[in-house]
């Protein structure tokens, strides 16, 4: 269980763009069925092929009902593939038990819906409930309770002893990242982790998970619908659309075309939207591009060319 | 099309029993018309759920009182009338299915108003048909996703016509086109006439809101329309909130074109301005 | 195949949209019969009776259009309670019950003595037939019926006690969000168990090993029940912002209309039962 015990270095420097012979996880042709055998047996994901590299951020989008949170949860080992397959750190999740405990441990979930995840009466012992599995000394899992706490904007001392049916949807999303981000996991994978939080938790969670990203080669999975934090995270996008990933590659190239997306129920990030539209009204801005700064840069010398 | 006050909120407070320390919501007065559409910003934990609840009287304040089209929500002989008035959409979809069949929850707030049943199932079919969940109307809705679940939540609001729709993060689990779609549904029923008061993280849902509410701490800290409220900077940030990105792109431009204008709210503002400065 | 999936075996609550005799049943007439075909279930002793039983429930499956291979899934979950019971009954029961009996397998060991008689052995099979023609019969039931249907049969088939100051319409209800609580809580079992297997928590291990099943179960059986109570509490806020008051002045997206056909099916149940009944069936 070396794994377990903080975020490893050993991953290193983050890739740019991972390439698929480095994978850390590897999903290939995995099809699956909600309540197979059953007359409400649906199908969710129809061989679907990804893979993540160490120290890489990759998103995921899709409209709803793609089969987003479907996949996520082979990631972990929480469902077992019956057709395709799923390796991670060159482990093949199967039938079998034995190992499925360090694949849990390797690679941490947030739920989309933190109600879903968040289960002790106490908002300390829910963050605790990963670490202390670990086996921690009692100091240090305060120690990671409290860090973990901190990260996500919750002051420990304030929330720890709260019950958690009394939290604000804000501040129930939060235990729950807290309590991933407690396990130290080097995968973590989020399938939707700013939704619900204020503007400003939302942009410190972002900045942390890059730092960890950046600094202790945490590798990450995101899922999401707000596509300007695809933009500004992920080095790769995966778009799924019924159960099937249609569409591949760096946000930049997937978002350059808007029309491959519509039919997906998505749309480009805003600015990336602003320069389409006045590109389409003659007006000569790059259309690639996916931050704020980036168009506002472009506006800005678009006008001086006019003048 | 804004008219008589809809919903009055005079000084409400509200505490949650004796674990909180304080009150969740410290005197807050609001005027809601018909028509009109009020969004609520502001940090977790300020108190917009609780505010929202006590618009169709699942809470009652401790002090100060709530009164929709004149009636008081502590007063039980007004409750279904004033449910009937204002609908909601609540932040955690799985918590509001009632019935174990699509249609049918849909139909359990009409079927409460006594909407004669052939009427009935034109309200369902049209509010299904809205939100793309018609082919689902036969399914449970515990095997719905999660954007699926709060698709049904919407449309079992807008089959009970309501005068006013609570909308608590609607958008929140809903994919890009699912939120467009929401956004011009908004703008119609506001042309009928509905009131929505929407509450959200999102600036650029806010933006397109006629006033703009900031809660903070149980407390109105700013009011007003998204041009003003977001006008200022300097003391978004202090609120904790952010710039709707309209906005955020327009400062953008003025640190190279100092006369760009910056109080632009949406798509189509920002292009507008910059084909029309392209083009004089 | 999967160590999460509970829902998948349960076919209680869960409705099953078809098109079939038994679906388009008014479910007064389906209450009733139903309740007629129970009868018969508990009142019928003999081996031939519960066979001719458990053909009638098979056909009930069919006439449902319900595919048989879900219905029988439905009796997975109960296999290990239908196991202890048997065995119970063929370790305690002994010459006891009914002395009378010849013995048909004895074994002997040290100060301990096993006696299976052929009452014991007729009392196995029967009470494992029960329960599955009960299990059969409810399933077919709840899988044929929404549950607005069932809400309305039963409150329209109390409003005659109403005088008796039966309250018609809340016992209704309370039947209708029992049934529908069991998909509910199995599902959020089945989130429970992920939730805790996703941060270390230990589940799997082997599937037909009993006593690590319900040891794993221990872990998520407080939750779970602080779930069912928060999920009632839920409920009623649901309920009572969509306006609902109670059952007065409440109109019916389905409404309920009998015809001579869903007559004839309470006369085809009870028909039966008096069959069961009065038939010589050999003891
Ligand atoms: N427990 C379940 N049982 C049966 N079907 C399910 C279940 N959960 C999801 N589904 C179905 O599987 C499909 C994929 O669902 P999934 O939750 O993976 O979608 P998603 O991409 O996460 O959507 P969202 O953006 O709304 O969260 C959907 O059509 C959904 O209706
Ligand atoms: N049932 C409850 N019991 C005790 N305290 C509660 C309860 N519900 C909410 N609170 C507290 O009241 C305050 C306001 O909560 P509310 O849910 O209104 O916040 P909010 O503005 O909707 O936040 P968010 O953006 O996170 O949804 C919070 O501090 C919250 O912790
Ligand atoms: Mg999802
Ligand atoms: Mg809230």
């Amino acid at each position: 269980m070396t794994a377990s015990h903080g975020v490893t270095s050993a991953v290193g420097a983050r890739a740019a763009t991972g390439r698929a012979d480095e994978a850390l996880i590897r999903v290939e042709d995995l099809w699956h069925t909600y309540m197979a055998g059953t007359p409400f047996a649906q199908a969710a994901l129809r061989g679907v092929t990804m893979y993540v590299c160490p120290g890489e951020v990759v998103g995921v989008i899709g409209h709803t009902g793609s089969g987003k949170s479907t996949l996520i949860q082979y990631l972990n080992g929480l469902l077992r593939p019956s057709r395709g397959r799923v390796v991670v750190a060159g482990y093949e999740v199967g039938r079998s038990n034995s190992g499925i405990e360090a694949v849990r441990r390797l690679v941490g979930v947030a739920f989309q819906d933190p109600e879903d995840q968040v289960f002790e009466p106490l908002v300390g012992d829910d963050v605790a409930y990963g670490p202390r599995q670990l086996g921690l000394a009692v100091d240090e899992l305060r120690a990671r309770v409290r860090w973990a706490m901190e990260a996500v904007g919750l002051p420990f001392d304030a929330f720890k002893d709260r019950y958690t049916y009394t939290l604000s949807g804000g501040e129930l999303r939060r235990t729950a990242l807290a309590g991933v981000l407690a396990m130290r996991p080097r995968v973590l994978v989020l399938d939707e982790p700013t939704a619900g939080l204020d503007p400003v938790t939302r942009s410190d969670v972002r900045e942390r998970l890059l730092t960890l990203c950046r600094r202790d080669g945490l590798t990450l999975v995101l899922v999401s619908h707000d596509m300007d934090e695809i933009a500004g995270l992920a080095d790769r996008v995966y778009v799924l659309h019924a159960g099937a990933v249609v569409a591949s590659g760096p946000p930049r190239e997937v978002f350059a075309r808007p029309d491959a997306l519509a039919p997906y129920g998505l749309l480009p990030p805003y600015p990336t939207q602003v320069c389409m539209r006045l590109r389409a009204r003659g007006i000569p801005v790059r259309g690639d591009a996916l931050t704020i700064e980036e168009a506002g840069a472009a506006i800005a010398a678009a006008l001086r060319a006019t003048r | 099309m804004i008219g008589e006050p809809l919903i009055v909120c005079d000084g409400v407070e509200y505490g949650y029993g004796e674990a909180q320390d304080g009150l969740a919501l410290r005197g807050v007065s609001l005027q809601v018309s018909a028509g009109e559409h009020v969004a609520i910003i502001g940090p977790n934990g300020s108190g917009k759920s609780t505010l929202a609840r006590h618009l169709n009287g699942l809470l009652r304040p401790c002090a100060g009182t709530v009164r929709i089209r004149g009636m008081d929500t502590r007063d039980p002989a007004h409750t279904r009338y004033i449910r009937q008035t204002v609908g909601m959409v609540f932040q955690h979809p799985d918590s509001q299915m009632v019935a174990t069949v699509v249609e049918e929850d849909v139909a359990f707030g009409p079927e409460n108003l006594g909407v004669p049943h052939a009427e009935l199932h034109t309200r369902v079919r049209e509010a299904l048909e809205f939100v793309e969940m018609w082919d689902y109307r036969d399914r449970p809705p515990h095997l719905l996703s999660a954007g699926q679940k709060q698709r049904v939540a919407i449309a079992a609001v807008l089959a009970m016509r309501p005068a006013c729709i609570v909308l608590d993060e609607a958008t929140s689990l809903l994919d890009p086109r699912g939120r467009a779609d929401l956004g011009r549904l908004v703008a119609g029923l506001r042309r009928q006439g509905t009131a929505i008061v929407s509450i959200t993280h999102l600036m650029d849902e806010a933006a397109v809101a006629d006033r703009v509410v900031v809660l903070g701490g149980g407390l109105v800290v700013a009011a007003g329309p998204p041009r003003d409220v977001f006008g200022d900077a300097e003391r978004l940030a202090v609120l904790g909130l952010d710039l709707p990105a309209a906005t955020a792109l327009a400062l953008r431009v003025r640190r190279e074109i100092p006369d760009f204008p910056v109080d632009l709210m949406s798509v189509d503002e920002i292009v507008d301005a910059v084909a029309g400065r392209a083009a004089s | 195949m999967n160590e999460f999936e509970l829902l998948r075996n349960i076919t209680i609550g869960q409705y099953l949209p078809a098109d079939s005799y038994l679906h388009r049943l008014d479910p007064r007439a389906k209450i009733l019969a139903a309740i007629l075909v129970i009868a018969a279930v508990t009142f019928t002793p003999s081996l031939v009776g519960n066979a001719c039983l458990l053909a009638a429930a098979l056909a009930l499956v069919r006439v449902g259009r319900i595919p048989l291979a879900y219905a029988l899934r439905g009796l997975v979950p109960a296999v290990p309670l239908l196991v202890l019971l048997a065995v119970m009954q063929l370790l305690f029961f002994g010459r006891n019950y009914d002395p009378t009996s010849s013995v048909v397998f004895q074994w002997r060991w040290l100060a301990v003595t096993i006696v299976v008689t052929a009452a014991v052995l007729k009392l196995v099979v029967v009470s494992a037939a029960r329960f599955i023609e009960l299990l059969l019969v409810t399933s077919v039931f709840t899988l044929s019926t929404k549950t607005t249907e069932l809400t309305l049969g039963i409150e329209s088939l109390l409003r005659p006690f109403r005088r008796l100051r039966v309250p018609a319409h809340e016992l209704a209800l309370v039947v209708t969000i029992a049934v529908r609580f069991v998909p509910t809580l199995a599902l959020e079992a089945e989130r429970l168990m992920k939730a805790q297997a996703s941060r270390g928590g230990r589940f799997g291990g082997g599937r037909w090993h009993f006593v690590t099943r319900v040891r794993q179960l221990l872990p998520i059986l407080v939750p779970l029940v602080t779930y069912a109570l928060r999920r009632g509490e839920e409920l009623i806020v649901a309920m009572e912002a969509r306006a609902y008051t109670g059952g007065t002045g409440r109109t019916a997206y389905t409404v309920l209309a009998s015809g001579p056909g869903d007559w004839l099916a309470v006369c085809i149940a009870a028909a039966f039962l008096a069959a069961m009944l009065l038939a010589p069936f050999p003891a």
